[in-house]
């Protein structure tokens, strides 16, 4: 497995983990009833967290595969990250109109930031999700 | 996995050119060691300019190193 691969493998883990540990604390009923302060802190924490992770991951693989590190994106992985990412962008365009579409309808800011937050994290996921698979395939 | 229309003899050309590695050939060419062996497995199908390149590390035509299925 390449270094670049680890790296979206770690990117990938933790997006899941991180922001998949914030909306599923949403869905509780403590975090149904909680302050948007509440909700504003928690998503600090969890971004401080998905961050700080991904760091130390990144350190860990850096220093394990020093030899790869300066290796520059060749065509592959360019064909690589612009197909996925155009498979992400469908979903990430779907749900932001959606998003509009529920704003008109009444949903209150706190969701409504909610879920552009989750369109955003679930479009970055998929793109990620797909690198890997293409990594995987070919 | 989709197949692609055309085998190819990197492998062979490899060992023939006193056992260069993966990463060596992917060295001179400049893309990545796993490039190489995605190439060798026909997992992926490499640019024009990469297959030349391939071609000419080895000194030979490109129908030589990339043959075509009937």
């Amino acid at each position: 497995m390449s270094f670049r691969e680890k790296m979206l493998w770690v990117a990938f883990i933790a997006m899941i983990g991180g922001f998949g540990f914030y909306f599923l604390t949403l869905l509780t009923p403590i975090g149904q009833n909680a302050s948007p302060d509440y909700y504003l802190g928690l998503l600090f924490f969890i971004i401080g967290l998905t961050i700080g992770s991904m760091l130390v991951a990144t350190l860990i693989l850096f220093i394990r595969n020093r030899s790869e590190v300066t290796f520059k994106e060749d065509e592959r992985d360019r064909n690589i990250h612009k197909a996925a990412t155009q498979i992400a962008y469908y979903p990430l365009l779907l749900g932001v109109w959606g998003s509009g579409a529920l704003f008109h309808n009444g949903v209150s800011t706190s969701i409504m930031l909610n879920i552009l937050l989750a369109v955003l994290v679930g479009a970055e996921s998929i793109r990620l999700g797909y690198q890997i698979f293409l990594y995987r395939q070919a | 996995m989709k197949k692609l229309a055309f085998n190819n003899n990197i492998k062979i050309l490899r060992f023939m050119s006193n056992e260069m590695t993966q990463a060596d050939l992917g060295e001179k060419v400049g893309v990545t060691r796993q490039t190489i062996a995605a190439i060798e497995q026909s997992k992926y199908s490499p640019s024009l300019e990469v297959a030349f390149r391939i071609a000419h590390i080895f000194g030979r035509p490109l129908d030589e190193v990339f043959i075509w299925k009937d």
